[in-house]
């Protein structure tokens, strides 16, 4: 019969902590070296750059809603523009009717994309108004603190971006949003949200959504630009931001807006 | 041994936590993580190299200002792609001439690569036109559309077709209903 061995200490714990600390640190200088030769990439992006300075914008969005007449081009457009799938819209109109019986009618049928039919309602309309929805881009963003992979994150001319590659598409960041404005992909299960058009902002376009309004009811332009129209609305005009009672400080500003607007 | 051993054991374990750390951090994050902020740098370059699907008015015109030029018309201020849209080019500028090609911008100038889709039906029109309590009280609405082509035929011919499409009465680009005897 074998005799059984008494199980052998090879190492002191001291010993294994000593070697657990030195090949970690070992493994932490490796994993430094290709970060610090990492210069190259920036390179890249210096080259790739669609108008000369397109890190240096601040971008802002006004909504006129006295002008908006509901046609629905803007949904259509940024569908077109986006890609994005049937049955969501990274942009919409809402209509509202408030009656002479005190009644406000809200609505909103496919996001306004195919426009809005007449809608029969209780009373007579005495006050009426197209209200465009979008992404708010807000500085103080109740989306992008919540989500656990920083795959959604503030870029630094001022637009909220969702990195699909990192998403994992938990929601939270959805159901943080207090504009509902976005929403989980169902063709990539990730988080998708207006950009603002940023693959045509920063080629010095304007969003779709702005390019095909027909009355210049949506207004997009950049800040730090002197005599750009958005600051010049924001400057002289009496502009209002969505529920700034939530203090998300959005850079998306409204003209006109009503007090039933929600 | 000394005293502070069990000092130095808090200080190890902690240093190496603060190891581990960074190891796992720099071994899970992408590449360019924290380049401009806590996301991933190169996702900036990625999200603005998409293809951009609308051209605007300004490209359009390059080529169509000579026939349409709507500076005076009401619908000047509204885009080409509210009414005409096609996700890619569908004409390109070429050396010579070619003769079956209307165009007469730069002599006509251009290879028509594909049909610039036309939608001739009222969708379009009706879409901004329709009369909606919601609308600006001051935007061109109509209320009835019978009685609006009924009244627009005694203006313009005298005869009675409800069933015209916008297009028998207003050009779609000069929207200005035609006088008496054009359409
Ligand atoms: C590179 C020059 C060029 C540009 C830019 C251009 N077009 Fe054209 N377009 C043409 C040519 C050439 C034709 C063909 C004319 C012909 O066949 O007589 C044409 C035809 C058309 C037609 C008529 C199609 C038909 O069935 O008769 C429409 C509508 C049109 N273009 C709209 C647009 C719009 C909207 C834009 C902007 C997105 C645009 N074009 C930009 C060159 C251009
Ligand atoms: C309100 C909608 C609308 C807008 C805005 C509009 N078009 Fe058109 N366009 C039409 C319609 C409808 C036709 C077809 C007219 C017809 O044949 O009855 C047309 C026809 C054309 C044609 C072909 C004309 C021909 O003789 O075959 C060209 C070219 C064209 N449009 C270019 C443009 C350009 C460029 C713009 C922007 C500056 C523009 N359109 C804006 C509705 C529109
Ligand atoms: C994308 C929205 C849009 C579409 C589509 C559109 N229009 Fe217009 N239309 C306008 C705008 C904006 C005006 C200018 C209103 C103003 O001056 O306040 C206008 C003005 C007009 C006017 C002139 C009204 C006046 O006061 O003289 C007529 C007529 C008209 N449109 C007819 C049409 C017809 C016919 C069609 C279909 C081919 C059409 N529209 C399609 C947006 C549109
Ligand atoms: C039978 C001819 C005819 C047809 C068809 C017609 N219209 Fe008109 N439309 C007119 C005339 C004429 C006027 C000018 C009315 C006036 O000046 O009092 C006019 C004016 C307008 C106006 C301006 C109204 C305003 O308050 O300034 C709009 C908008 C309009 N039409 C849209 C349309 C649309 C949309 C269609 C298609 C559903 C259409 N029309 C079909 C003849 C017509």
């Amino acid at each position: 019969m074998k005799k059984r061995k008494a199980p052998k200490r090879s190492r002191s714990r001291r010993e294994f902590l000593k070697m657990a600390a030195s090949g970690m640190a070992g493994m932490l200088i490796v994993t430094l070296i290709p970060k610090s030769s990492s210069g190259q990439r920036i390179h890249n992006i210096e080259e790739m750059k669609h108008v000369p300075d397109w890190m240096d914008h601040y971008y802002a969005y006004v909504v006129d809603t006295t002008k908006c007449i509901g046609c629905g081009a803007c949904a259509r457009a940024c569908k077109r523009e986006n890609d994005t799938p049937d049955g969501y819209s990274r942009t919409w109109v809402e209509r509202y009717q408030i009656t002479d019986t005190g009644h406000v009618y809200i609505d909103s049928p496919d996001g306004g994309i195919n426009s809005f039919p007449p809608k029969d309602v209780e009373g007579n309309v005495i006050k009426g108004f197209f209200v465009p929805k979008l992404c708010n881009h807000c500085r103080n963003t109740p989306c992008t603190q919540v989500c656990p992979v920083n795959a959604s994150y503030e870029s630094p001319q001022g637009v909220v971006l969702v990195d699909k590659k990192v998403c994992i598409g938990c929601g939270y960041c959805v159901q943080a949003c207090p504009y509902d404005t976005r929403y989980i992909d169902p063709r990539t299960h990730t988080a998708d949200k207006c950009t603002w058009c940023y693959h045509r902002v920063t080629k010095g376009l304007a969003p779709a959504c702005v390019t095909v309004c027909p009355t210049k009811a949506r207004i997009f332009g950049d800040l730090k630009m002197k005599n750009s129209q958005v600051r010049e609305i924001i400057d002289n005009q009496r502009v209002m931001v969505l529920k700034p009672e939530l203090n998300t400080e959005p850079y998306c500003f409204y003209i006109g807006l009503d007090r039933a607007v929600r | 041994m000394s005293k502070y051993s069990h000092v130095m054991n808090v200080f190890i374990l902690v240093g190496l936590a603060f190891l581990g750390f960074q190891m796992f951090q720099a071994l899970l994050a992408p590449d360019s993580f924290g380049q401009y902020g806590r996301y991933r740098g190169d996702h900036l370059l990625e999200a603005s190299s998409l293809a951009t699907i609308h051209k605007g008015d300004d490209y359009c015109l390059d080529c169509h200002e000579p026939e349409w030029d709507m500076a005076d018309a009401k619908h000047a201020n509204v885009p080409c792609e509210s009414c005409h849209f096609l996700p890619k080019p569908h004409a390109i500028a070429t050396d010579k001439a070619d003769p079956a090609i209307k165009a007469k911008a730069d002599g006509g100038k251009y290879v028509k690569l594909e049909l610039m889709p036309i939608d001739k039906t009222e969708q379009p029109c009706l879409n901004c036109h329709i009369f909606l309590p919601s609308r600006p009280a001051k935007f061109p609405q109509i209320k009835d559309q019978a009685k609006h082509k009924k009244d627009g035929w005694k203006k313009t011919m005298g005869e009675v077709d409800t069933k015209a499409p916008c297009g028998r009465c207003h050009n779609s680009h000069f929207p200005k209903a035609f006088s008496k005897g054009v359409a």
